[in-house]
C-alpha cells in the first residue's frame, strides 16, 4: 500500500485549491445560486488548467487526479460540470468518432444518470441547459441529445442548474450505440460518475466539520466553547471519521479501475453509498452545532447542507445503490 | 502512483496462515476455548512459536519472524477470523516490546525467550475498579521495603491472570502524588505470595479476572523504567506500532456467518432471508463497513511506517471498527429472528451461533483498548483542533 501522492498530483490540488479560493467564495456561490446554477467564468479558469480533459488523461494515474479535484471542488462548492464532463468525455471518445467528441476546453458535457423509458419521458440532468449536449440511455439506446434552450428549467432547494430533459425536446438526437453494448457503456459512465461524486460528497462534508469546528471554537455557551461540550464535539469527530473512510474508499475504486480490477464497479458503489451517507451526516451535525445561526442564510454551513442531500439522492434512492452492491456480493435471488 | 495492494509478503501469508489454522486451530482447541473463554491454549502457543508468530515483527534473532507490518495485519486478521485464540499471544506482545526496549537485562533476559516459545504469557494490570479508561488515577500501592517492593491493591479485568506468567502492573510508588505523578511499572510474578485472583465472566463468554495484592513483595529488579517514571512507560506503550488494532477479522467472520444463516433459514412465509430486501440492505452495509474498517487499519499502518503522525488515524480505526461492528452484530441478529438465540458450538458449521456469539462479543470492543469515548477526544482535539471535551 502506498498513500503517497505524486508531486504533479499535489502541485495540481494546489493551484485548484488556490484558484477558487480566490474565485469561488460563499459570496460567489451565493451569487452564481440566484444566477442559474453555472459559473461559466469559473469553469473557463478550470478548464484552461486542463482539469477535465485530455492533459490529465495523458498524465500518469489520471483518474484520482481528477478525484483529487473533484473533492476540492466539494470543498469550496464550485457550481461547475467537472464530473459530467470527465465521465462524458471519456464515454463519447469510446463510442464516436473523434469529430462529435466537443473540442473545446470549455465545452460541457451533461449526464443524464436515469435512462429515458419513452421520448417524453423527463429527468432530471444537472447542466444540461448550458451543455453542448446530453449523454443518455433512450430504451436500450445510447443517446446524444443537443440544444441547450429546449430544456425546462427545474427550481430546486440546492440552487443548482436543473433541467427536466426529454429526448423529444431535443434539437438533435444522435444514437451512439443500441443494444447490450450500449447498456453497458452507460452503465460504466454512471458508475464512474458515482465514483467521482463520492470525492465531491467526502469534499462537501469534510469542508462543512471543519466550519463547525471553527464555528465551535470561537462561540461560547455557559462561560466555555462549545467546542468543549462532548455532544457538540464527537458527532464532528464520528464524521471525520467516517468521511476519511469515504475517500479512502472513493480512492481505492480510482485505483481499481485505473488497473482494471474486477472489484472496480463495487467499489465505486460502496465508495459512493459510503460517501452519501458520511457527508450528508456530517453537513446535518455541521449545521447543528451552529444553533440558529446555521438555519439563516447568511450563514455558509446551510450551502453544504443543501449540496451534501443534492449529490447524494441526483442518482436515486440511496438505499438503492446497497440493493446494487448486495447484488454483486451476494447469491442471486431464488427463483419462488 | 498510488497503491492498494499489500506486499506479496502478506498476500502471501493468508495461505500460510490458512494452513496452519488447519493442522492447529483442532476441534480440540476450539472445545478448550468454548469451554474455557480463556483466549488462550498452551498448545496452540507453543505452535504459533514454531512458526515465530508469538512475536511476528521481531527480527529472527530475537525469536520473531521477521513480518513486516501489513503482513502483520494479515497474520492477525487471519487468525481472528477463524477465531483462533490469540487473547494471550496478543496481549503479551505490548509488554514484551517494552521489556525489550527499557528494561533491564534481567528482565528480558528471563522473560522474553520463555514469551517467544510460547512458554509464558502477561496479563495487564492497568485498570482498577474506580479507574475505568483513566488510568492516571490508579490507588494500587507499591512500597520500597528494603530493597524490595511490596504491593498492597486491587486490580480488575485482568485478562488471563489465572493462567499468566507475569502480570505488567501499574502501581502509585510515590503516595501523595496525583494523576499522572508517582506511578511505576512492575512485572510481577504471578506466583508470588499474596495474589489472589477471582474469575469474572463475561457476557460473551469470557473468562476476566480480579487480582488482590496482599503485601506482595518483589524485588526491585522487576520494575520496568525509573522510580516514578510509569508515565514514560505507558506513553512508550502508547507510540508502539501495533497498537492501532480494528476488529477486521471478527467481523468479517461475522459477515460470513450471517451470509451462511441468511442461506439456511427462512421467513415465516418460507422465503430464504437472504432474499429479503431488508437483510439483503442489511449485509451490504456490513461489507462497506468491513471494507472502510480494513482501509482505516491499513492508512494507520501505512502512516506510522512511513514516520506520519498516526494516532489520529489509529483513534478513527478502532472507533468505526468497533462502532460498526457492534451496529452490525445487531442488525443481523435482528435478521435472524429467533434462530441467532442458541448457544453457539464453537465451531465454523454453526452460522447462526456465530452471528448471536459476534453480537454478546461485540459488546466489548467500544470498552476495551480505549472507550470509544477517548477515541473521540483524541479525534475532536487533534483531528479537528477542537478544545480537550468534557
Amino acid at each position: 500500500m502506498d498513500l503517497s501522492l505524486s508531486s504533479e498530483q499535489r502541485d495540481l490540488c494546489r493551484v485548484v485549491g488556490a484558484l477558487l479560493t480566490k474565485a469561488c467564495p460563499p459570496s460567489r456561490v451565493r451569487a452564481v445560486e440566484a444566477d442559474g446554477g453555472f459559473d461559466a467564468d469559473l469553469w473557463k479558469s478550470l478548464s484552461a488548467i486542463g482539469v477535465a480533459g485530455k492533459d490529465i488523461d495523458d498524465a500518469p494515474d489520471p483518474l484520482l487526479t481528477v478525484a483529487l479535484i473533484a473533492e476540492i471542488c466539494g470543498r469550496h462548492l464550485a457550481p461547475v460540470p467537472l464530473i459530467e464532463t470527465y465521465v462524458g468525455r471519456r464515454l463519447l471518445s469510446m463510442v464516436s468518432a473523434d469529430s462529435m467528441v466537443p473540442r473545446a476546453d470549455e465545452a460541457v458535457i451533461a449526464v443524464a444518470l436515469a435512462p429515458w423509458h419513452s421520448r417524453d419521458h423527463e429527468v432530471l440532468v444537472q447542466y444540461s441547459g448550458v451543455a453542448d449536449g446530453v449523454v443518455g440511455l433512450l430504451g436500450d439506446e445510447l443517446v446524444w441529445l443537443t440544444g441547450t434552450d429546449c430544456y425546462p428549467a427545474q427550481r430546486n432547494f440546492a440552487g443548482v442548474a436543473l433541467n427536466r430533459v426529454s429526448p423529444q425536446r431535443a434539437t438533435e438526437i444522435e444514437v451512439l450505440q443500441t443494444g447490450e453494448s450500449a447498456r453497458a457503456a452507460y452503465a460504466e459512465t454512471v458508475t464512474n460518475w458515482k465514483r467521482l461524486a463520492a470525492s465531491m460528497l467526502v469534499g462537501v462534508g469534510l469542508r462543512a466539520v471543519e466550519l463547525a469546528a471553527e464555528f465551535a471554537k470561537q462561540r461560547s455557551a455557559f462561560g466555555v466553547p462549545i467546542g468543549r461540550f462532548q455532544a457538540v464535539a464527537f458527532p464532528l469527530a464520528d464524521d471525520l471519521t467516517a468521511l476519511d473512510g469515504a475517500r479512502l474508499l472513493s480512492w481505492k475504486s480510482q485505483w481499481a479501475a485505473q488497473k482494471q480490477i474486477d472489484s472496480a464497479g463495487l467499489l465505486a458503489l460502496m465508495a459512493y453509498a459510503s460517501a452519501a451517507e458520511a457527508a450528508t451526516t456530517a453537513v446535518a451535525h455541521a449545521l447543528h452545532a451552529h444553533g440558529g445561526q446555521g438555519l439563516t442564510e447568511e450563514c455558509d454551513i446551510q450551502l453544504y447542507h443543501r449540496r451534501a442531500k443534492f449529490l447524494a439522492v441526483i442518482a436515486g434512492d440511496p438505499k438503492h445503490q446497497y440493493a446494487a452492491i448486495a447484488d454483486s456480493l451476494l447469491p442471486q435471488f431464488e427463483a419462488v | 502512483m498510488i497503491e492498494f495492494s499489500l506486499p506479496d509478503s502478506a498476500i502471501q501469508l493468508v495461505s500460510e496462515v490458512k494452513d496452519f489454522l488447519d493442522e492447529h486451530l483442532t476441534p480440540a482447541v476450539r472445545e478448550h476455548e468454548r469451554r474455557t473463554g480463556d483466549g488462550h491454549n498452551w498448545e496452540f502457543s507453543r505452535a504459533l512459536a514454531q512458526k515465530r508468530w508469538v512475536l511476528p515483527t521481531w527480527p529472527v534473532e530475537m525469536g520473531g519472524a521477521g513480518l513486516g507490518d501489513f503482513a502483520y495485519a494479515v497474520l492477525v486478521q487471519e487468525l481472528y477470523r477463524a477465531e483462533a485464540p490469540l487473547v494471550g499471544v496478543n496481549t503479551t506482545q505490548m509488554p514484551a516490546a517494552v521489556i525489550r526496549d527499557l528494561g533491564s537485562d534481567h528482565l528480558q533476559r528471563g522473560i522474553l525467550p520463555e514469551i517467544a516459545a510460547g512458554e509464558a504469557i502477561v496479563c495487564l494490570g492497568l485498570t482498577e475498579p474506580h479507574a475505568g479508561s483513566d488510568l492516571a488515577a490508579v490507588t494500587t500501592r507499591a512500597r520500597p521495603d528494603g530493597g524490595d517492593w511490596v504491593i498492597d491493591g486491587q486490580k480488575m479485568f485482568t485478562t488471563l491472570a489465572h493462567i499468566a506468567q507475569y502480570c505488567y502492573l501499574l502501581a502509585r510508588t510515590t503516595p501523595d502524588s496525583v494523576r499522572h505523578n508517582g506511578l511505576t511499572v512492575f512485572m510481577v510474578p504471578m506466583d508470588t505470595p499474596g495474589i489472589q485472583v477471582t474469575p469474572i465472566r463475561t457476557v460473551a463468554g469470557e473468562r476476566t479476572n480480579a487480582v488482590f495484592f496482599d503485601a506482595v513483595r518483589i524485588p526491585d529488579e522487576a520494575r520496568i523504567g525509573q522510580v516514578d517514571g510509569g508515565w514514560d512507560v505507558m506513553r512508550h506503550a502508547l507510540g508502539l506500532e501495533h497498537q492501532a488494532g480494528s476488529f477486521c477479522g471478527a467481523a468479517q467472520r461475522l459477515w460470513s456467518g450471517a451470509v451462511a444463516a441468511a442461506q439456511r433459514y427462512t421467513d415465516t412465509e418460507s422465503r430464504r432471508l437472504i432474499d429479503l430486501p431488508a437483510n439483503r440492505e442489511r449485509l451490504a452495509r456490513a461489507a462497506v463497513h468491513n471494507e472502510i474498517t480494513q482501509l482505516l487499519h491499513h492508512r494507520t499502518i501505512w502512516l506510522a511506517a512511513n514516520g506520519q503522525e498516526a494516532h489520529v488515524a489509529g483513534a478513527e480505526t478502532k472507533l468505526y471498527s468497533a462502532e460498526t461492528f457492534i451496529e452490525d452484530a445487531a442488525a443481523l441478529a435482528d435478521m435472524l429472528g429467533p434462530n441467532v438465540l442458541s448457544a453457539y458450538d464453537g465451531t465454523d458449521a454453526d452460522a447462526a451461533g456465530i452471528v448471536g456469539h459476534s453480537y454478546q462479543y461485540s459488546a466489548g470492543t467500544s470498552i476495551y483498548g480505549g472507550t470509544s469515548e477517548i477515541m473521540r477526544g483524541l479525534i475532536a482535539e487533534h483531528g479537528l483542533g477542537l478544545p480537550k471535551a468534557r
